[in-house]
């Protein structure tokens, strides 16, 4: 049992090297663009960019199934596997539009924002865990599974509209649109920047501790994963 | 007013825009206009002409999508500010909801609750704003959809000049021999167009079923509003939570004091490391105890005819169950199911009579903290009488008088008189948990805790939801018109030779990018030039300006 | 008007109607739905049994062409003690003039209801609703509940919780439902 769980987080950890190295050839797909016509076939970039995301699925699937067999439920029952969950379902709704439009450049985005969930995933215990009664229910593959794929695919025709909009709204001058734009790439690099110094305490396994009486009088002790004064002076 | 006759012979219903038939502006501003407003296809949507009884104005209020966007958007608000607090249903019991929002939240929640926000979903306006969203929903529907299909049915294939020359893909050129309408014609066959032929000239279309689509979801959204207003029909909806002891037998909340149910047993299991799953262990240190499963044994028992409430004995047995979580009790429309448990209830409590020099015992005595006797007799000699029992000792009033706040067991406290041969007349104490009181002097004996006996407590839901298939229905109608509408786009492609010239014009109701591709395929290589997109031209000079 | 002006007014006046009654029904039902468990002033009285502490039955039909002051009370519930004695006084001066009271109590332990009987010296049927039956038809929430039956059977009032009542109050309700 141990060495299958060991397999399938191993899967795991391929997979988003994987996707780290896709989004780079994506990148190389979108510069190399002007040698080609817009809208017509994929470059050798594009084409590499596609075989490795594909390849990282394909690996996230088999973390997937073998962690399956081990835990005998569908992981998609806490917070660690729902989230990486949604991962790969962003992933496979990339994939799937990718090969309806051969547009690379979404790749560019729609990979990064993968690995980045998938960090965040492992920021929650990740342990395998037995099911609550209330989840022993074939809903749990149904509704939850749904969901996932569902917001999967909102997600990546979200990051669409967001890369036209920035290709479409005149930059040069200052009017509501470009405003609200940033306001929208305010908040996301806002979760990024979010994401990455939670991932970096965690690693550190930072914690701070501080005792408190609340407003019955009973004395409280709080601990928090980020430094107080970092979040309060932000 | 009259109905409009157009030049080509059709009549069109008071207020149309644009003949149903063949497209021909019929009012001047329709005329003035570079390219018209397609989305009703020109046809006699809004009548100002007759917005003079009361009736017509509510509804060209109603039928204004603008309002319904802002109902939508007032109900969004709405609904999150019920969000803030917890809503009055899910409160803890001990306190009314008024003591409840001040003590816990402060001025904040003393304000939330005297707006009315504590039952915000059942409150009347939120309801009157669901209802209007619902009016706005039909009036809409019925406001466009009718005029809709009459505009598409009568539309025909030589459309007017000016109709064809004011939509957004549009081109005109010399004739020359080289162009060929048959393969045009082969091509849309191709693509799946119904092509129509009339003196020469071409009308093909394809996916108008598609037009329907909001229309579809539309009726679905007004079904599924049916069904939750049945709701408030009596006995269409229950949902109630009853609370049920080993060992006892209640009506069932919600059945009309027909139905009882019997707690035999409460089981609890818990994932045990060792015999599950292994893979589990790691979680299992870390966090505990994890429930694996609890399930109430049951009996379900129907009154007998006649029988009135507080009768006993007069139950007609109807059938054993368990009740696990997600798999409820099932009897007559009504489902019970598993939802919370009280672990550990105390039941019975015993003491043990002690001389507290001595600390020599003489006799138990065992607390039934439901139902307790006046008097327990030991030994010879020895007697214990309780005089006062608080099942929840909440502490002393000003007279010295013991409180109970309530009859559950939760913090049982006695007045004993305890009898020995020294004290013929007793010793009075005062015995809670972790406190014992001699009000009238120093004792000689004293009640000591001695063992306790508990039992589970269930917590059932009881559920009756006879619009639940309404509701199913109207969702699924929701999606298929969600699905038929979104899809497919309703394309129409006409092509004619009038006066030595030939002229293409082509419509979509969304996705011009895709129709445009499509143009290029089919007229590839069939010597007719391709349409201009004539909106666009009007966009490049408007950014041309800005820069 | 012409008359395709008249048939669409009628039409549209029709689909507004339907509107407005469904609307109309369903705001009706959510003002009401807080009453719905519970038995309102002009319903018959529901039937019951109950064994009072002497072990005699009592069942609200018998007493059919009498009035019936009907209480629901606990020990635990301050104002429902604060009301006993006006009750035991009244019950006194209008047994003969044909109104009981019969107080149910809402499923305590026997010892501490009759510990409590014994205390106030109360004269009046005391009943214990150990099952929460009789508590459950009558939709008994909060305490003091009382339910005022007229001789016919039917409910004449129904007053939950008693913060302002005096003593005269008590006599009020007794005399309203004198046969």
């Amino acid at each position: 049992m141990n060495h299958l769980l060991n397999i399938s987080s191993n899967l795991l950890f391929v997979a988003f090297i994987l996707y780290l190295i896709g989004t780079f050839f994506f990148g190389g797909a979108i510069r190399s663009k002007s040698k080609k016509a817009e809208g017509a076939s994929m470059n050798r970039w594009g084409l590499i960019g596609i075989t490795i995301s594909i390849v990282g699925f394909v690996c996230q699937l088999g973390y997937f199934i073998l962690r399956w067999v081990v835990s005998g439920h569908a992981p998609v029952s806490n917070m660690f596997e729902f989230t990486t969950f949604f991962g790969m379902m962003l992933v496979a709704a990339f994939i799937i539009i990718f090969f309806i439009y051969r547009t690379a450049v979404l790749g560019v985005f729609a990979l990064p924002v993968a690995l980045l969930i998938i960090a965040y995933a492992s920021m929650f215990p990740r342990e395998v865990n037995p099911l609550v009664p209330s989840l022993r229910s074939y809903w749990l593959h149904i509704h939850v599974t749904t969901a996932a794929a569902g917001e999967a695919i909102l997600a990546i025709s979200f990051a669409a509209g967001l890369i036209y909009l920035v290709k479409s709204i005149n930059q040069s001058r200052k009017s509501k649109s470009t405003l609200w734009l940033e306001f929208v790439m305010y908040i996301l690099i806002s979760v990024v920047g979010f994401i990455i110094i939670t991932s970096i305490f965690h690693a550190a396994n930072y914690t701070q501790r501080f005792d408190w009486v609340d407003k019955d009088g009973v004395e409280q002790v709080g601990k928090h994963g980020l430094p107080l004064r970092l979040l309060l002076s932000t | 007013m009259n109905d409009m006759k157009c030049e080509c012979g059709h009549v069109n219903p008071v207020g149309t825009i644009l003949c149903e038939s063949c497209g021909k502006a019929l009012t001047e501003n329709a005329q003035k206009e570079k390219l018209h407003d397609m989305r009703y296809e020109g046809s006699a949507r809004r009548s100002q002409t007759y917005n003079k009884t009361i009736i017509d104005k509510i509804w060209n209020f109603f039928s204004s999508v603008k309002v319904g966007v802002w109902l939508i958007v007032l109900t969004l608000v709405a609904s999150s500010l019920g969000t803030i607090f917890p809503q009055k249903d899910m409160l803890p019991t001990n306190l009314t909801p008024e003591e409840y929002y001040h003590k816990e939240y402060g001025w904040v929640g003393q304000l939330w609750y005297k707006l009315g926000f504590e039952d915000l979903y059942g409150s009347w306006w939120y309801l009157l704003l669901i209802a209007a969203i619902g009016v706005s929903l039909v009036i809409c529907s019925l406001d466009r959809f009718i005029p809709l299909h009459r505009a598409l049915k009568n539309q025909r294939v030589t459309r007017h000049e000016g109709f064809m020359k004011r939509q957004r893909l549009y081109i005109d050129a010399a004739i020359t021999g080289d162009q060929s309408f048959a393969k045009v014609k082969e091509r849309l066959k191709e693509k799946h167009y119904r092509v129509k032929e009339e003196h020469g000239n071409l009308f093909a279309e394809k996916n108008r079923f598609s037009r329907w689509g909001p229309y579809v979801n539309h009726i679905g959204l007004i079904i599924f509003l049916i069904g939750a207003m049945l709701r408030f029909v009596p006995g269409m909806y229950v949902d109630e939570l009853l609370w049920i002891r080993e060992g006892e037998t209640k009506v069932i909340p919600g059945t009309h004091e027909k139905y009882l149910l019997k707690n035999n047993k409460f089981i609890l299991d818990t994932y045990q490391k060792g015999k599950d799953n292994e893979a589990f262990n790691q979680a299992l240190d870390r966090v505990g105890t994890v429930a694996k499963n609890f399930q109430t044994n049951v009996t379900l028992y129907k009154r007998k005819e006649g029988a009135l409430p507080g009768e006993s004995g007069k139950l007609a047995k109807v059938k054993d169950d368990e009740i696990k979580v997600n798999h409820p009790l099932e009897f007559a429309h009504y489902s019970v199911y598993q939802m919370d448990y009280k672990p550990n209830e105390l039941k019975t409590m015993t003491l043990q009579l002690e001389n507290k020099k001595t600390k020599k015992t003489f006799g138990q005595v065992k607390i039934d903290l439901f139902n307790p006797k006046d008097v327990y007799d030991l030994q010879k000699g020895y007697k214990v009488k309780l005089i006062g029992y608080y099942p929840n000792f909440t502490g002393f009033a000003k007279d010295g008088e013991p409180q109970s706040s309530s009859p559950i067991p939760d913090n049982p406290a006695f007045l004993f008189r305890m009898y020995s041969p020294e004290h013929p007349k007793g010793e009075v104490s005062f015995v809670a948990i972790r406190q014992n009181v001699e009000p009238l002097g120093n004792n000689d004996y004293k009640m000591s805790f001695a063992g306790i006996e508990t039992r589970n407590v269930s917590a059932l839901t009881v559920h009756k939801d006879l619009t639940l298939w309404i509701l199913a229905v109207g969702g699924a109608i929701f999606m298929i018109g969600v699905i038929q509408g979104a899809y497919w786009n309703h394309r129409r492609i006409w092509l004619q030779r009038k006066e030595g010239n030939v002229l293409i014009a082509a419509h979509t109701n969304k996705n011009y990018y895709g129709i445009k591709k499509e143009l290029a395929a089919i007229l590839d290589g069939t010597g007719l030039p391709v349409p201009k997109d004539q909106q666009e031209g009007k966009k490049e000079k408007e950014k041309e300006k800005e820069v | 008007m012409s008359q395709k002006k008249k048939q669409r007014l009628y039409i549209r006046t029709a689909i507004l109607i339907i509107l407005l009654a469904a609307v109309g029904y369903t705001l009706y039902a959510n003002l009401n739905k807080d009453n719905q468990g519970k038995i309102n002033v002009g319903e018959k009285a529901p039937d019951f049994v109950l064994k009072d502490m002497q072990g005699n039955t009592h069942r609200l039909s018998d007493y059919k062409g009498k009035g019936v002051f009907l209480n629901f009370w606990g020990t635990y519930c301050p104002p429902c003690k604060s009301e006993m004695p006006y009750m035991d006084d009244v019950y006194k001066s209008y047994k003969n003039k044909g109104v009981e009271i019969l107080a149910v109590d809402v499923g305590e332990a026997k010892f501490i209801v009759n510990k409590f009987v014994k205390q106030y010296k109360l004269s009046f049927p005391i009943l214990i609703d150990k099952d929460r039956d009789v508590q459950s038809v009558y939709g008994v929430d909060d305490l003091p509940h009382s339910v005022l039956i007229g001789p016919d059977g039917k409910v004449k009032k129904v007053i939950v919780g008693n913060a302002n009542l005096t003593k005269n109050d008590f006599k009020g309700f007794m005399e309203s439902i004198k046969p």
